[in-house]
């Protein structure tokens, strides 16, 4: 009796009599008990945003005052420590989908970070894309030259740059130093395989003055290294970083860089923080702090736009008039479109690389002379009918009707491979125009021996445009619409990478790309020769053998004449099947922004520097 | 003692096996070269760089060498940032810890009493309106659930952050996304336990002999029924620790969940091995603490 007499007049009893007349004030007693056990748990763990803040590895957070200590040993000529900086505070915030980790070692510098540091505006190349016009001014160089014989360039450095953390003035021994680590032999920078082919050596002649010398004329050597293009510019780290604090330090220190913002924070996968760099050596940012923070879905950078978390996101096409709708937001497209493209894989044709070394393996794993694309490599009846399959296949897609409906209009067809402005604008010929006639390429199946239309798995990779998936869904069913069966399968691009470097894929692939540069596509076509380590499914002598041509070549007017030679065999072949080019939207809070004006070289989220609020 | 001896021994093999899966899984989703290695990369750069990642070994020494580091406490370095794999999991499990504290506390507080309700009422309107919050809860998914809150909560009502991980007010919609699955669960388990232990012998006995009928309920009954609430509070508790993918990655929150994310899209296999064998970690260690909890609230499993 006395148990019981205990247990009912326990708390839990107490709770028990308040349910069964009040239920709703059971609900309340229990929502309070949890906001309790929030606060508890809150108390209990301290502030959070303090404890994201010690998400910094602590070497990162110790590494530039030890730097400056160490340093001074090493150069001998450091710079005084960095002046506080400015009293005013403008900053700015922006979502985006994937923040790799630091890698600040040229040699160590892998395809993602490698694209970010300089577009951040953290590190610097030689050369940078304006802003208003699609040309290039100098960056960290004041003047340069081309040898008379077209074979080397000399550089002019600007003097009295200055690395961040106090890593002493660049010369041209950092210049020398970064492009060389670059190259070296185990590097996993981009871009080394044209660095190589061509025997660059690059030497400092004095302080301020850098040689560089090829073995051979490459037309495309100065863009790809020297400009802020592509994730494979060489970006200028100092040497006596490196030097002092020995690669494996140096790799996660987040010092250096002479660009107008310095890293404050870079938890992966999480946040990176910039700062204003106060011994910048050009025009100061405006914007002084600069918040990235990774937010994968892109509903939620949406979310996060619309109420004020972050100032500016990328858009997807179909929200964009949502967005804009919203009083405080707006829209604008920037930079250069990215390419859709379909690549029919499997065309593993060529034995030897272009230099007639013997491919190995060989036959390729991904060749597959019975994929209706690919065609038997040993027989000209057979390639022509697969060149007519991927002809057949491109005049399936109403490239039109993708923009119209996917895009929303931000956007146009795209009739040549890889290709985007400001250079499709300018080689533009009528005759790469690929009309949608399904009736036509109907024809060309069946002229090929397939009437009844072909059956095909298409991957669809993500991770770069957030239509891709749709846009590749519908390319997928215009093709089915020629009468065979196309499934597709959708997959991460990294997920997708490895059997393509493995040279496994012989299936269609449909790839996207956020937004372009203004390097020339055949840059990276280049790099498809089969003795690297990426390739999209295809090894052919053809355009490689023209692409190598236009690298010898010297004169704009000549290179023009061969590209177009080129883009003729890329329509009539259709190696690569163009698709759309998507424009980038970016939402931005217009309360705040007045304008964000972005490098004319890059179709890629940058340039804060260029930022003015209001 | 047997019992408990018994269930360490299968812990410990659970684990074994599970750093057999977790290796060979990873081995299969990708040569971790193919994505750090860049476009130009030569065959001998690929050979090196399979040198410094230790692929140059057959893989049954890869596989030797990294059970032994796991013995000895190592978890490796990530390939990607070259930090030690611990640290990695040591700061971004702190965070999912977080959220599954809250979201936990919320399966408890609201999960027993709503299906103790629900089973004492059984057939009026507050079961049924009990029992369609926990299908709901059930039925939806969190992805869906967490983007309605975050459309209500953040962009309607402008009451809460939308994401990420900032003051406290930050805990609450990933908490609710994560929570209400937790909660339904338990509702159903605990309402369908109560009613097979309402129906029972002993009940009709303690109620012809004149037990007070909330007596019956928490002391009698729910204590009869709490094996399975507490298998099922146990495992939830466990998941919610080890991370959710799908929330974490709706909320931008860093933890475990949004760290495998990106593990699994850049190969970054001793990170993925790590979270892994930690979540099994985890779910053997809890399963092992709820044996120890039987032993103490159902007699027959200790005399077993």
């Amino acid at each position: 009796m006395s148990q019981r007499l205990t247990f009912a007049n326990s708390p839990a009893t107490f709770v028990r009599r308040l349910s069964k007349y009040h239920v709703g004030a059971l609900v309340l007693a229990y929502i309070l008990v949890i906001l309790m056990a929030v606060v508890f748990i809150v108390g209990c763990s301290g502030n959070i945003e303090h404890s994201a803040e010690s998400f910094t590895p602590p070497r990162i957070a110790t590494s530039a005052p030890t730097a400056i200590a160490t340093s001074a040993a090493v150069v001998g000529d450091v710079a005084a420590p960095e002046p506080p900086h400015a009293t005013f505070d403008r900053t700015f915030s922006l979502a985006q989908s994937d923040l790799t980790f630091p890698a600040m070692v040229p040699s160590q510098l892998p395809v993602g970070p490698g694209g970010y540091i300089h577009r951040w505006g953290v590190y610097e190349t030689a050369m940078k894309w304006s802003v208003d016009e699609p040309e290039l001014e100098p960056r960290l160089i004041t003047d340069w030259k081309m040898d008379s014989d077209g074979l080397g360039w000399i550089l002019k450095l600007k003097s009295g740059v200055q690395f961040h953390g106090g890593w002493g003035e660049m010369t041209a021994a950092d210049f020398v130093w970064s492009f060389e680590d670059e190259i070296r032999e185990t590097s996993v920078h981009s871009g080394i395989g044209l660095a190589r082919s061509t025997g660059a050596i690059i030497e400092a002649i004095d302080t301020y003055t850098v040689s560089i010398r090829l073995n051979q004329p490459s037309s495309f050597f100065f863009e790809a290294f020297l400009s802020n293009g592509s994730g494979a510019a060489t970006k200028i780290f100092s040497k006596a970083r490196v030097g002092t604090l020995g690669v494996d330090d140096a790799f996660l220190d987040i010092s250096g860089g002479t660009g107008p913002y310095v890293f404050e924070k870079w938890n992966p996968g999480d946040e990176v923080v910039l700062r204003a760099f106060d011994g910048y050596h050009g025009m100061p940012p405006y914007v002084t702090t600069v918040h990235i923070l990774e937010i994968k879905e892109p509903a939620t950078q949406l979310a996060a736009l619309k109420t004020g978390q972050i100032d500016a996101s990328l858009v997807p096409a179909p929200l964009a008039a949502d967005i804009a709708s919203e009083p405080h937001l707006g829209i604008q497209s920037f930079g250069i479109p990215g390419s859709q493209r379909l690549y029919p894989q499997g065309q593993f044709c060529m034995d030897r690389t272009l230099d007639g070394t013997p491919v190995q393996p060989y036959p390729r794993p991904g060749y597959a002379p019975e994929k209706p694309w690919v065609g038997d490599c040993d027989s000209a009846v057979s390639l022509e009918s697969a060149r007519k399959v991927r002809v057949a296949m491109s005049m399936a897609i109403d490239r039109q009707s993708i923009v119209d409906n996917i895009l929303d209009g931000f956007g146009r067809p795209s009739y040549l491979p890889e290709v985007v402005p400001p250079l499709l604008d300018r080689v533009w010929q009528d005759r790469w125009f690929i009309p949608y006639d399904p009736d036509a390429a109907k024809i060309l199946l069946e002229q090929a021996g397939y009437p009844g239309g072909i059956d095909a798995l298409m991957r669809i990779t993500t991770g770069s445009h957030p239509l891709e998936v749709e846009i590749g869904q519908a390319v997928a069913q215009f093709l089915g619409a020629l009468g065979g069966d196309v499934t597709t399968e959708v997959l991460t691009y990294s997920g997708n990478r490895p059997s393509v470097v493995a040279r496994e894929q012989s299936d269609l692939w449909f790839r996207s790309s956020g937004g372009g540069t203004a390097e020339p596509p055949e840059i990276s076509q280049l790099r498809r020769n089969p003795e690297n380590a990426f390739n999209p499914g295809m090894e052919i002598k053809e355009p490689l053998a023209i692409i190598s041509e236009m690298d010898s070549i010297t004169s704009s007017e000549e290179l023009d004449e061969v590209r177009e030679r080129l883009y003729d065999s890329f329509s009539h072949n259709m190696w690569i099947i163009p698709v759309v080019l998507a424009d980038q939207i970016l939402g931005m809070n217009t309360d705040k922004i007045e304008s964000w004006r972005m490098s004319s070289g890059s179709g890629y989220l940058g340039d804060f520097e260029n930022i003015r609020l209001k | 003692m047997n019992f408990l001896a018994r269930r360490v021994m299968t812990g410990a093999l659970t684990l074994l096996g599970v750093t057999f899966l977790v290796f060979g899984l990873s081995r299969i989703q990708g040569d971790p070269r193919s994505i750090l290695i860049s476009d130009d990369a030569s065959f001998d750069q690929w050979q090196e760089m399979g040198k410094q990642l230790g692929l140059d070994q057959p893989v049954y020494k890869q596989y030797q060498i990294y059970v032994v580091n796991l013995i000895q406490g190592e978890l490796g370095t990530s390939t990607l940032q070259k930090k030690p794999v611990a640290g990695i999991l040591l700061e971004r499990g702190r965070n999912s810890a977080l959220l599954a504290v809250t979201a936990f506390s919320l399966t408890i507080l609201v999960g027993v009493p709503l299906g103790v309700l629900s089973a004492v009422k059984t057939g009026g309107i507050y079961d049924y309106a009990i029992r369609m919050f926990a299908v709901l809860g059930q039925a939806l998914p969190s992805y869906w659930v967490g983007l309605l809150l975050i459309l209500i909560f953040a962009v309607g009502l402008d009451w809460l952050p939308a994401s990420r991980m900032s003051d406290w007010t930050s805990l609450v919609l990933p908490t609710l996304a994560i929570g209400w699955l937790g909660v339904s669960g338990q509702i159903r388990i605990i309402r369908s336990s109560m009613l097979d232990a309402l129906d029972s012998e002993y009940v009709q006995l303690a109620r012809a002999k004149g037990v007070a009928e909330r007596t019956i309920i928490w002391k009698h009954v729910l204590r009869n029924a709490i094996v399975s609430p507490v298998t099922f509070a146990s495992l939830t508790f466990a998941s919610m620790l080890t991370g959710s993918i799908v929330v974490e990655t709706v909320f931008a929150w860093p933890g475990l969940g949004l760290l495998s994310v990106n593990a699994l899209n850049n190969s970054d296999y001793p990170i993925l091995q790590g979270v892994i064998l930690l979540a099994a970690l985890i779910y053997v260690l809890f399963s092992f603490v709820t044996d120890v909890v039987y032993m103490m609230i159902d007699p027959r499993i200790r005399i077993q």
